[in-house]
């Protein structure tokens, strides 16, 4: 078994794997256990969100891969359970690896969570994050939710490193392949270094000469803004048909890292040659850095929504940058507040597209007031497989320019939560698993 | 009567007595607001004393504006208003009495450059000009301008002011000490394009004195409650020490820029400060100075608010004890919260619970949200007072029959009972044979600072 895997990870995957990191794997993978980060929805606490776990090595699916993840997005899981969380809780809590090896193996052993619970070292700190849990909290209470810096999603870019024992030679892929993983339903609830897809139909094949970080940023970052920009694309063409001599007008809200993939793609979608004079592209930048990362992108008008400013002098002043109302707002982190904002901002039959995390309760409590002022508040569509594709292409051709990305150790990963949850890291923050490159 | 009182009433009675006592340090007594009137007048003298003035706290600028607008102002002016929350640049055509056309954009202020060099500000600030006279096809005239610096000046003329120091989270290096008029040429000059004749600077008690002025010859006050804390008035010339202007027989009056947000600086406001004002002064970019206008402004409120509530939470005195990392991030409570929830009516909490929910505190009962709520209106209620004793001081000072007061300031415009708790304790403290006035100015930074210049062109001909 050992010199299977040895030789598994040294000759099929043909790269130079650090010493560190193979001696590592073959001890994690002899001892059937390897470590996964997991990042819940931020608490008001933040430190409460990122976990560090110790699980068992997943089979390769029959028809499926198992992948060697190398990087993963910085990106929060969007539901947690209770008793995922209340366990985690209690595993962080030791930062010991090898107490957490002992835990775990109890529990595997005793196949219950209680016995977690009763033997841990404080028995109160679980129970009170547990009662935590009950609450549900609104994650764009943070800086960086609201910036589209901090996000929902699942993000994995790795090399194949074995697949499927029902699978044929022909079936599209090989060991070794670098690839991204389509964030389909039913995804892991965190990062693990080793991580496995039930078909190959949510493997996207990377090409060399588009960087594995980079095409970590792609599959909920990118393909969450193509979706949004695709939805008002739509809007654009109706409205181009109706006015044909007017402008349309879109306002983007925030600089973070998703908020920057909008901008992006957005320019690419509206500014060719036939319709570059008819749509103005504003971005609401949040903090004053915003201000610089924004403008790098050419012919994109600016405005400041500073925070501490009153909510009539930033509606006047946006008024003011967009020459009137908007058409289109796109807001990633939106809250109760910047929904209002939006929808003064936008003309009649305007449309603000949200994020579908707190869309519910927001849809419910906006409806009359979107009715009255005849705008239109609509979530931002799940983006398919084919759209991720599309990025893939066009992000690799140069096309679409990706945001400025920065890659941390993974087990940096609550301190880089921590940064992006008040907008400290400009762009994308990307964790790394192994050194294959 | 206060007008605090019937609303507080409504839902004092969720209020808990803990806190309720706890913040009695922040109401001030009639008894403390003569005193701060006293004190105040005391500070304005010293101020407007040629041997007196260097240790003053209140420096009582001599603006070297000393005529009023009369309706009779024609023509095309451009101003600049740098200063507060917003950089602008307006054009504004004076047609007939009462009859104007403006037009004016806002350009945004990058943090680098607030905080970078004065050359890189003032280049801002030429190209932003630039920029807007080209949009408005006025790129080939000669406009004369007025330029509206909210910052504390030494003004030497009409035309000439020296920067004292920085205030309101700017800090540009090279720039105290200097004429902000000459800074503001040299940029101009630089570029080589635009033609401006810079007529008169000012800061935004003037602007705004003058813009109520034009249309309510009565006005006598600038006041600014906003970012910052100000106030303008007319003083004699006879009183006026420091003024050294040519003497005009009949020009017996200079508008006086009191800078008053330095008042408490050399310990004057110390009986009435609180631990939050402390921590406040500690923490600011600035500390040691403009003690009055951390008690009042809006750059400041809500984070008093912000220090208070943390207090009770550490006490367990709200929201059971636990708070939220946003909460204790300070600057985090920002001075539109307290107005927000201080909307709310009486007895509800929507607005409350909408920025409780932005802290992190979705936890929060309606007790809670009461008490929030009573310590807001503390705050902002002081800051009210505050202002209101020095407003009253003025108008007994100036010892006219009739007085209009022209305000602005994101505070007073925004905050839904500001005008109110003003007005009815000012009335309070006025000589009762003076009757008076508060009026809203409509854009005193930027059309004031438009008729300054256009006054100064009148008097020029």
């Amino acid at each position: 078994m050992a010199v299977q895997v040895d030789n598994l990870l040294l000759s099929e995957i043909g790269r130079s794997i650090s010493l560190d990191t193979a001696t590592r794997l073959r001890e994690a993978a002899m001892s059937k256990l390897i470590r996964q980060v997991s990042i819940e929805t931020p608490a008001p606490k933040i430190k409460d969100c990122v976990f560090n776990l110790v699980v068992p090595v997943p089979d390769t699916p029959p028809s499926g891969a198992r992948i060697l993840v190398v990087y993963a997005g910085a990106c929060y899981r969007k539901n947690q359970s209770s008793s995922i969380s209340s366990i985690s809780s209690q595993l962080s809590d030791t930062g010991d690896i090898t107490t957490s090896l002992h835990m775990l193996a109890k529990q595997m052993q005793g196949g219950n969570f209680s016995s977690i619970s009763e033997e841990g070292p404080d028995n109160t700190s679980a129970q009170a994050h547990q009662t935590s849990v009950a609450i549900q909290h609104n994650p764009a209470a943070h800086h960086g939710v609201r910036d589209g810096a901090l996000f929902p999603g699942f993000e994995v870019a790795g090399v194949i490193e074995s697949l499927g024992s029902e699978l044929k030679e022909d079936c599209g892929f090989k060991v070794g392949q670098r690839v991204i993983l389509y964030p389909y339903e039913g995804v892991p609830c965190g990062y693990s270094e080793l991580m496995v897809v039930p078909d190959l139909k949510y493997l996207i094949p990377i090409p060399d000469s588009l960087p594995l970080s980079v095409a970590a940023t792609l599959p909920t970052g990118a393909l969450l803004a193509q979706s949004a920009i695709v939805s008002a694309h739509k809007i654009v063409d109706d409205l181009l048909k109706k006015r044909p001599n007017e402008k349309v007008k879109i306002l983007i809200v925030g600089t973070g890292g998703l908020a920057l993939w909008a901008i992006r793609i957005a320019a690419q979608h509206f500014y060719t040659p036939a319709t570059k004079d008819k749509i103005q592209i504003t971005v609401a930048s949040l903090r004053d850095e915003g201000f610089v990362m924004a403008k790098k992108c050419e012919k994109v008008n600016v405005v400041q929504w500073n925070e501490d400013l009153y909510e009539k002098q930033l509606i006047e002043r946006t008024h003011d940058a967009c020459d009137g109302l908007v058409d289109i707002v796109i807001d990633f982190g939106t809250t109760s507040r910047s929904l209002h904002r939006s929808m003064q901002c936008l003309t009649k039959g305007g449309h603000v597209f949200i994020s579908d995390e707190i869309a519910e309760k927001l849809m419910a409590r906006f409806a009359k007031r979107a009715e009255e002022r005849g705008v239109f508040v609509e979530v931002v569509p799940t983006g398919t497989i084919e759209q991720l594709h599309e990025l893939v292409k066009l992000v690799d051709s140069g096309e679409i320019e990706p945001p400025p990305h920065t890659v941390f150790p993974s087990d940096q990963a609550a301190e880089v939560v921590r940064k992006l949850a008040s907008s400290e890291i400009p762009g994308r923050a990307i964790l790394k698993f192994h050194d294959v490159e | 009567m206060d007008l605090v009182k019937p609303f507080m009433d409504l839902h004092v009675d969720r209020v808990s007595k803990e806190i309720r006592e706890q913040c009695q340090e922040l109401i001030l007594s009639d008894k403390q607001i003569e005193e701060i009137m006293r004190r105040l007048l005391k500070e304005i003298n010293r101020g407007l004393g040629k041997a007196t003035q260097p240790e003053a706290d209140i420096k009582c600028f001599i603006t070297y504006v000393q005529d009023l607008p009369n309706g009779k102002e024609k023509g095309k002016f451009l101003a600049l208003d740098l200063g507060g929350t917003n950089f602008r640049v307006l054009l504004i055509h004076l047609k007939d009495e009462n009859d104007f056309e403006m037009l004016s954009k806002i350009y945004a202020i990058p943090q680098s450059i607030m905080l970078g060099s004065g050359t890189q500000l003032f280049d801002h600030i030429a190209e932003c000009l630039a920029n807007f006279m080209k949009e408005h096809s006025v790129y080939e005239e000669k406009l004369p301008l007025g330029f509206t610096f909210s910052f504390p000046l030494t003004q030497l003329g009409l035309t000439k002011g020296i920067l004292a120091r920085w205030t309101k989270g700017f800090n540009c290096s090279g720039v105290v000490g200097e004429d902000v008029v000459q800074l503001l040429k040299d940029a101009i000059a630089r570029r080589g394009d635009v033609q401006i004749e810079i007529c008169a600077i000012l800061n935004d008690t003037t602007g705004t004195l003058m813009s109520c002025a034009w249309k309510n010859h009565n006005c006598r006050i600038g006041l600014i409650v906003g970012t910052g804390s100000n106030a303008c008035y007319v003083e004699k010339v006879e009183n006026c020490e420091m003024f050294d202007g040519p003497k005009d027989p009949k020009k017996e009056h200079v508008l006086i820029n009191t800078e008053w947000g330095a008042f408490g600086d050399n310990g004057a406001l110390d009986f009435v400060r609180t631990e939050y004002d402390r921590e406040i002064d500690h923490f600011s970019i600035n500390p040691g100075r403009q003690i009055q206008e951390k008690m009042i402004s809006g750059m400041y409120m809500g984070e008093l608010a912000r220090l208070a509530i943390v207090k009770f939470t550490r006490a367990g005195l709200l929201f059971g004890g636990v708070g939220s990392d946003i909460l204790f991030k300070r600057g985090q409570f920002f001075t539109k919260y307290v107005s927000e929830i201080e909307s709310d009516k009486p007895g509800t909490y929507m607005y409350c619970r909408d920025v409780l929910d932005e802290l992190g505190l979705e936890h929060a009962t309606d007790e809670d949200c009461a008490n929030v709520r009573y310590i807001c209106e503390c705050v902002s209620s002081r800051a009210a007072h505050l202002v209101s004793a020095g407003i009253a001081a003025l108008i007994n000072k100036m010892d006219e029959k009739s007085v209009t007061v022209g305000v602005d300031g994101s505070v007073y415009r925004f905050h839904p009972k500001f005008h109110d708790l003003m007005k009815a304790k000012i009335r309070q403290f006025v000589k009762p044979d003076i009757s008076f006035d508060l009026m809203l100015s409509e854009d005193g930074s930027g059309r004031g600072a438009a008729l300054v210049a256009a006054v100064a062109c009148r008097e020029a001909h």
